[in-house]
């Protein structure tokens, strides 16, 4: 994805074109973060617009001196994380978590990891509970620190802390459970 | 965290970025449509920022044309522009001799003047009929309020080219035969003449009469001043004398053509004028302290002038609601439309009350209030999740307001609007997911879903009002919701939700009563 300052330059200044190229360009990159935070497709297309509509009308706040891609990113986390927000229910978000164990053995797993195909990490991610997906959406792969995501899910870090490793064991399992299906199947 | 977690996490992402997805030009459209709506909106905006700030400017610029007319102003006598006597909500009025002048006099038709002679003819034979009752007997100052009113023209009044009757009182024999302190003079002329006394007091009552009937009581209430002039008592009265005359007293008239006498037992002499604006005594080199006998003529004058009067309006225009902020989301903000009837009653010349019934609404709300998930394991599961998300609340407002008018073009008000919910329309979504079907996505929009929603509302409010024709005015309003709007308990966030805003309308006024 190059993006050129001309074509955001023209996307300020509401051309259709422009935006149109942008939007092209864009795409694929902000699809692959929409697809993780929601359950499907159609849901991560109706995101991505909106996203894409915010991404527009503060164009003219984006400075050249940051990446545009990590700009962006940026901007579709946060419609993202709004989209879930307006939706979910007070008592999905309340849950305070102190405590929290770290499993370390991962030696296994990350062999596994390499011999699946994309389509199965999304629905891997897709299956776990969504607040901690959230989380390890945003710490694991979009690089958040676990004191942004705790302001923006409206939590303690500690929990924050909790549902990355929850996802993380998750994960593990179902990797597990995938791999030897996969070696029969072979 | 450990280097195979990082590796894990690691590993995952670069899986996540190898995958493209290709693009979907059909989605582009959605987007389009989005970015369409937003411009519009923005202009929306940009609109009712403009028409906003139109408004306020107007107002400023109005600000100083409002309140320069001085309603109640009554002036008593104004028939000479430049030397007349005004009473102004005054108990007494000098008249001093800079302001009395014979070429005051107005004019008015030649052949009135005959008339008038005439009707001195009348007074004089009034007069005397007082004067024989009053003759040789104690007069009573509490009831026959003996008078002297003299209204004749004289010869050079007479002469005068002008026409202007000119009615002059001087000394009176039979009254200075009568008058215990003998300061009335007698009057050259050859008609109508005549003093009434009274011990201490004597009274003139002065009002003019265009129909020259005399019904003194009875048109007292037709705009009557009474003007009492003590002129035998040297308490209460002040002459200056000249080389002329002393303790001379004309009365003039600018519309009738003489003075009409009238003896009453309690009030005295009265003339009168329709025209409550046109009386008036002039002194001829002299001096007269006309004492008002009350206030109540006048505040009853400027009572009367005013009517009571009942407005019946139509009024629609709209109202934009600033909204509040529900997780960095906005909401509630926009124009609605508001429309509806109203009555006010203007009770005096500067106040009165307004009462309506508008129908308003509440909309470009957007924050879901009821999620409900439903998850069913069978053989994989089935998730149903429903999402009611409130989107416009339509209310029914009573308002009640307290108006001050500046003058009959321009009016503020303080009041309170009542607000009932009504009825509310909210988008419905449903999520069905199941282990071995597709996600289906239902959207429909249903009204009655008022649960969690304050069923009252109360918006104190301050309002400028003004009268563009004679049936039409514009009103700008801003009020401030005093209720949370909705209730906290149900929603969860501890946050409270104002309808405020902005209100302008227009009203026809359909019908005065």
């Amino acid at each position: 994805m190059n993006i050129e300052l001309d074509l955001i330059t023209a996307c300020i200044n509401r051309e259709r074109r422009a935006e149109y190229e942008l939007y092209k360009l864009t795409y694929s990159y902000l699809m692959s973060i929409c697809i993780r935070y929601t359950n499907n497709k159609e849901e991560a297309e109706e995101v991505l617009n909106t996203g894409f509509l915010k991404i527009l009308s503060n164009l003219t706040k984006y400075r050249a001196e940051t990446p545009f891609k990590a700009w962006i990113r940026k901007v579709m986390v946060n419609t993202l994380i709004d989209a879930y927000r307006k939706e979910k229910t007070r008592n999905e978000q309340i849950k305070y978590v102190e405590n929290y164990i770290e499993t370390s053995d991962f030696s296994d797993v990350n062999n596994a990891l390499t011999k699946m195909n994309t389509e199965q990490i999304y629905t891997m991610i897709r299956q776990l509970p969504p607040m901690s997906q959230k989380v390890f959406n945003l710490y694991a792969i979009d690089g958040f620190a676990h004191k942004e995501i705790a302001e923006m899910l409206d939590m303690s870090e500690g929990t924050s802390k909790w549902h990355l490793s929850f996802s993380r064991q998750q994960l593990k399992e179902m990797i597990t459970k995938m791999v030897p299906q996969k070696k029969v199947a072979s | 965290m450990s280097t195979e977690q990082e590796n894990f996490d690691d590993l995952l992402k670069s899986k996540l970025d190898e995958n493209e997805f290709e693009f979907n030009e059909a989605n582009w459209d959605k987007a389009e449509t989005l970015i369409i709506q937003a411009e519009k909106k923005r202009k929306r905006r940009i609109i009712g920022f403009i028409f906003f700030i139109g408004l306020i400017l107007g107002i400023c610029v109005m600000i100083p044309f409002i309140g320069t007319e001085n309603d109640i102003n009554i002036e008593k006598t104004d028939f000479n522009d430049k030397k007349s006597i005004k009473i102004e909500n005054k108990t007494e009025s000098e008249v001093k001799p800079g302001n009395i002048s014979e070429n005051n006099n107005k004019v008015i038709k030649k052949g009135e003047n005959e008339k008038g002679i005439n009707r001195n003819q009348q007074i004089a034979s009034s007069a005397n009929k007082a004067l024989n009752e009053n003759s040789g007997e104690e007069v009573n100052p509490k009831k026959d309020k003996a008078v002297i009113a003299d209204s004749y023209p004289t010869e050079k009044q007479r002469n005068n080219s002008s026409g202007t009757i000119f009615t002059e009182t001087k000394n009176n024999k039979v009254a200075k035969d009568k008058e215990p302190k003998g300061r009335g003079k007698d009057y050259n002329g050859n008609d109508a003449q005549f003093v009434a006394k009274e011990n201490q007091k004597t009274e003139i009552a002065i009002v003019n009469n265009s129909k020259r009937e005399v019904k003194a009581n009875k048109e007292m209430e037709n705009q009557i001043t009474e003007i009492t002039s003590v002129k035998n008592s040297k308490k209460e009265t002040e002459t200056i004398p000249t080389k002329e005359a002393k303790n001379t007293t004309s009365v003039q008239n600018e519309n009738s053509n003489a003075a009409l006498l009238v003896l009453d037992s309690t009030k005295g002499v009265v003339l009168t004028n329709t025209n409550p604006k046109k009386d008036t005594i002039i002194t001829k080199d002299s001096i007269v302290k006309a004492k008002i006998d009350s206030d109540k003529p006048i505040a009853k004058e400027a009572a009367e002038i005013f009517k009571k009067c009942t407005i019946f309006s139509i009024d629609a225009g709209t109202t934009y609601a600033f909204g509040w902020t529900n997780n960095t989301t906005k909401e509630a903000d926009g124009f609605n439309a508001v429309f509806g009837l109203s009555a006010s009653h203007q009770f005096t010349k500067k106040w009165s009350v307004l009462l309506g019934v508008q129908y308003n609404s509440l909309a470009h709300l957007n924050y879901s209030n009821y999620t409900s998930s439903n998850l069913q394991y069978d053989l994989g599961y089935n998730q149903t999740k429903t999402i009611i998300t409130p989107t416009i609340l339509y209310y029914m407002a009573i308002p009640i307001k307290l108006q001050y008018h500046f003058n009959e073009k321009n009016n503020i008000s303080i009041g309170v609007n009542a607000l009932y919910l009504l009825n509310t329309s909210s988008k419905i979504e449903t999520y069905t997911e199941s282990t071995f079907g597709t996600p289906v996505y239902n959207s429909s929009t249903k009204k009655g879903y008022m649960d969690g929603f304050s069923t009252w509302d109360l918006q104190p409010s301050f309002a400028y009002r003004r009268r563009i024709v004679k049936c039409l005015s514009i009103n700008a309003e801003v009020y401030y919701g005093l209720m949370d709007l909705k209730k906290n308990g149900v929603f969860g966030p501890i946050k409270s939700e104002h309808n405020s805003g902005l209100k302008l309308t227009l009203s026809y006024n359909f019908l005065y009563k």
